[in-house]
């Protein structure tokens, strides 16, 4: 039973790391290939960065307490994503609301009509995750996740 | 909601990290109950009387308003 938990926080890490890696290297292909990027791309690779950067970080927390023997994951951390996701999924419904209604007024503005759609789709998500990682790291050092 | 876990382990000469491998959690967990931040489940709390050899009620002692 203990092992399988142990199997299953390794599992878990190195799926995590792989992830990781995986988005950061699809990335660095995505901004090689094309043509130079302008702001709004420059803008969303940075925030990707940012992302996987606080993703290593929650990695390489479950890594030192599964290192010293512990359980990556247990019933307080799990309640701390689970509140910082329930947040997150209201952020995410409200900001794709939002969104559209930004996006045109800027798009009217800029007279760039680009960024309407895709960009706003990225971005939407891509808030949505900073959001739940600036959740998640307050929840962790407050420790009341009731 | 206040806790004796920090008094009965080291009662017992046990650090947290001992603890929380007893009772299956990280350490930052134990870390926030000692704290009196986190409410353990019902399980936690019967694990932790059962590592510190006391009652739940002897562990954790909740005030009223």
């Amino acid at each position: 039973m203990k092992s399988k938990g142990r199997s299953e926080d390794r599992l878990k890490i190195i799926s995590g790391v792989a992830l990781a890696v995986m988005v950061i290297a699809g990335l660095v292909v995505y901004l090689m290939m094309g043509v130079p990027p302008d702001l709004s791309e420059i803008t969303l690779s940075l925030t990707v960065v940012i992302v996987v950067v606080l993703a290593f970080v929650v990695i390489n927390k479950r890594f030192k307490a599964y290192k010293a023997g512990l359980p990556a994951e247990d019933e307080m951390s799990k309640k701390i994503f689970q509140k910082a996701g329930y947040y997150s999924w209201f952020f995410a419904i409200y900001a794709a609301l939002i969104s559209r209604f930004i996006g045109e007024e800027v798009a009217e503005r800029t007279g760039d009509w680009s960024i309407v759609g895709t960009y706003m789709t990225v971005a939407v998500i891509l808030g949505s995750a900073l959001f739940f990682f600036v959740l998640y790291f307050w929840f962790s050092r407050k420790g009341n996740v009731e | 909601m206040k806790t004796r876990i920090k008094e009965l382990r080291a009662r017992y000469n046990m650090t947290q990290e001992d603890l929380a491998r007893k009772v299956g959690v990280r350490r930052e967990t134990i870390l926030f109950l000692e704290k009196g931040k986190y409410n353990p489940s019902l399980k936690l709390a019967h694990d932790i009387a059962k590592a510190l050899k006391a009652k739940i009620e002897e562990i954790f002692i909740f005030e009223e308003d």
